[in-house]
């Protein structure tokens, strides 16, 4: 248990010249729910893809629980994927899929796969390719899930839902795999799924990872300030900036907190998972946060 | 892993099935008729005088020969387009590939199982449809002294290149990652790879034979003089070659393109295009030569003309693949192909293992 879920050590990943991901250092403890998060193209699937082992890095390294992910049959075994798309052959039953998944795993839950099956009311005799898109999305999960993984990844794997769906589809999530030793990371470029289900966040905008923690900490590092316009200042002490406002008077800032706002003039609000996110991804945050941002003396 | 492979197969082979034994049946049914009359009819036409009216019968009994020899070279190419460029593409484009490299399943072993499998189902299908095709005919192939006319649509040929094929197709498909684009590029590179191989490796490999002979000239333009011991050899060049070895006339004649080239003015002295002036004269009749000629005229005139060829010291080189070249063409071309298959197996195997990622 003591090694990480993922770890990666400047990850990068270049498809001809572009950099899909670049510079990513960070570290998942296992046994969390994890977000991942950020605008589309922002290199999320690109991630899940190296961690599953689909892609190999450009640069850097990536470990997926202390291996190198798809060094062998065995590691392939520990990790469960569920891509974007919910890839299947339209043309194969569901019977046939499990089949294929009891074939090709060395580990199989077949009858965890069918009882989910039937609870999602699913006929095992139906053609993949008749399936909605929340009925594939369930499918293709339950073959990740019957393959027992210790680490789930799952690729936007709402995106195509309806609201409803995407309410249920998460909470059948949860109920799943509450209570087994299971650690997920799940990406999605809207932030009311990750508040619903993730206590982990990562933050990924333009290829780099922007912030990685656990909700609760993050939640509790940041502060929304608001206080007067005053040239010269840009924010407290012991305070980074992650996004800022002006208008006429007053001047708003998204800050990580270090320590204690001790000058007087500042107004302090606790933040919320959404506005922390968009002061991460808002446009501009990087040129933000290079502000300095303790210059100023009391 | 091979279960999946079937399954993806399944359809496809079972279609193919049919079509070929839909092919099978009509060869059955037309293939001893055609043999019978071959061996009866039209070989004892010579002793009724009949040769013409019993050939045309012949032909007409036969009149789908033409599409049974397109069916055999076009097959390859579909399978390699159908079976070859989507295989590896197809799972790339809708992201399946994901569910079968697992635990179990590793890459290597899910390219090798499902491009065995697909390779061997096109080289049996396409086998059993050459097999059947040549068998049927061969009567015709004997009647028309057309041995080479479709060597490639006949026997052992088209299973290489049905090999080669799909090998290409499954390989494009992985480089290009695109189902349409890798099944055009099929067409194109196997087009290609075919033209190069016969244009520049294939007379390197069997040298033709050669016969060689003092240059007559032909009494009609385009009528040859030297033909082949057989006629069903393959005549690859007729080249009349002057005695500092340039190639002044092709296919048997001075002038260009098999023409007889030669100007004779009213005074009876003849040029030669690209060859010379001839030191004699030719008896022009007072009609001029294309005027209406007596035997006596006509023969006088060849003679002077063989005189003034005789002049130039030319001689007429044939070269041809004998048919006793037919087998050995045969299992060249097919080594060639199924080496080029087996090689672009493995690179498209190394591709999927090592730079798909």
């Amino acid at each position: 248990m003591s090694e990480a879920a993922i770890e990666t050590v400047g990850l990068g990943k270049r498809y001809q010249r572009r950099w899909a991901l670049e510079d990513c250092t960070f570290r998942i403890p296992r046994g969390h729910v994890v977000g991942l998060v950020g605008p589309n193209g922002a290199g999320k699937s690109t991630l899940l893809n190296l961690a599953a082992g689909l892609l190999a890095p450009s640069a850097g390294s990536i470990k997926v629980l202390g291996e190198q992910p798809a060094r062998d049959a065995a590691q392939l075994a520990r990790v469960g994927f569920v891509p974007q798309d919910a890839a299947l052959y339209g043309w194969l039953s569901i019977e046939g899929h499990l089949r294929l998944g009891e074939h090709c795993n060395p580990q199989w839950d077949a009858k965890a796969a069918h009882a989910r099956l039937a609870e999602l009311g699913l006929s095992t005799r139906q053609r993949a390719g008749k399936l909605s898109g929340g009925q594939r999305a369930q499918l293709s999960l339950t073959i990740a899930l019957a393959k027992c993984p210790e680490l789930l990844l799952l690729d936007e794997p709402v995106a195509s839902l309806d609201p409803l769906a995407r309410r249920e589809f998460l909470g059948l999530l949860m109920s799943t795999v509450a209570g087994r030793d299971v650690s997920i990371v799940l990406s999605s470029h809207l932030v009311s799924d990750i508040e619903r289900v993730c206590d982990y966040l990562i933050v990924l905008v333009d290829s780099r990872v922007r912030v990685a923690g656990e909700i609760e900490e993050l939640l509790a590092g940041h502060h929304r300030l608001i206080g007067l316009r005053q040239p010269g200042v840009a924010a407290p002490a012991n305070q980074t900036v992650i996004a800022a406002r002006e208008t006429d008077r007053q001047r708003m800032l998204v800050v990580r907190s270090d320590g204690p706002v001790v000058e007087t003039g500042w107004e302090i609000e606790s933040i919320n998972l959404e506005d922390l996110v968009l002061a991460y991804m808002g446009e501009g945050a990087a040129r933000q946060a290079q502000l300095p941002t303790t210059q100023a003396a009391p | 892993m091979t279960w999946l492979a079937w399954r993806q197969l399944r359809t496809q082979a079972a279609v193919a099935v049919a079509l070929l034994a839909a092919v099978a049946i009509m060869l059955v049914l037309t293939g001893p008729h055609l043999r019978h009359y071959a061996d009866t009819v039209v070989n004892t036409c010579g002793a009724h005088h009949d040769c013409r009216s019993v050939t045309a019968n012949f032909q007409s009994l036969a009149h789908l020969r033409h599409v049974y020899s397109l069916l055999v070279s076009v097959v390859p190419v579909l399978l390699g387009v159908f079976w070859g460029a989507p295989l590896v593409a197809r799972e790339l484009e809708a992201g399946t590939y994901r569910l079968a490299w697992t635990p179990r399943v590793t890459r290597v072993r899910w390219i090798l199982v499902r491009l065995a499998m697909v390779a061997l189902a096109a080289v049996a299908i396409t086998g059993l449809l050459s097999v059947a095709v040549t068998w049927w005919q061969s009567p015709v192939d004997r009647v028309n002294a057309s041995l080479f006319n479709n060597f490639e649509a006949r026997d052992v040929v088209p299973i290489a290149y049905v090999a080669f094929c799909v090998a290409l197709g499954a390989l494009l498909g992985a480089l290009v990652r695109r189902t349409v684009a890798a099944m055009a590029a099929t067409v194109g590179c196997f087009a290609v790879v075919r033209y190069v191989v016969q244009q520049y490796v294939q007379p390197n490999l069997l040298a033709p034979s050669q016969l060689i002979r003092h240059y007559r000239a032909p009494s009609r333009a385009y009528s040859r003089t030297l033909t082949s011991p057989n006629p069903a050899d393959w005549v690859l060049s007729d080249n009349v070659v002057a005695p500092s070895g340039n190639v002044i006339g092709q296919y048997g004649g001075i002038g260009p393109n098999g023409t007889f080239g030669f100007n004779v003015s009213p005074n009876g002295s003849a040029v030669f295009s690209g060859v010379g002036r001839c030191p004699n004269r030719i008896p022009v009749p007072p009609g001029g030569i294309r005027s209406h000629l007596t035997t006596a005229q006509a023969h006088a005139i060849q003679a002077a003309i063989q005189r003034c060829v005789d002049s130039f010291h030319l001689r007429e080189v044939l070269t041809y693949q004998p048919t006793s070249h037919y087998w050995p063409l045969q299992w060249l071309e097919t080594g060639i192909f199924a080496a080029l298959a087996v090689a672009l197996g493995a690179a498209c195997i190394w591709w999927v293992r090592r730079r798909l990622r």
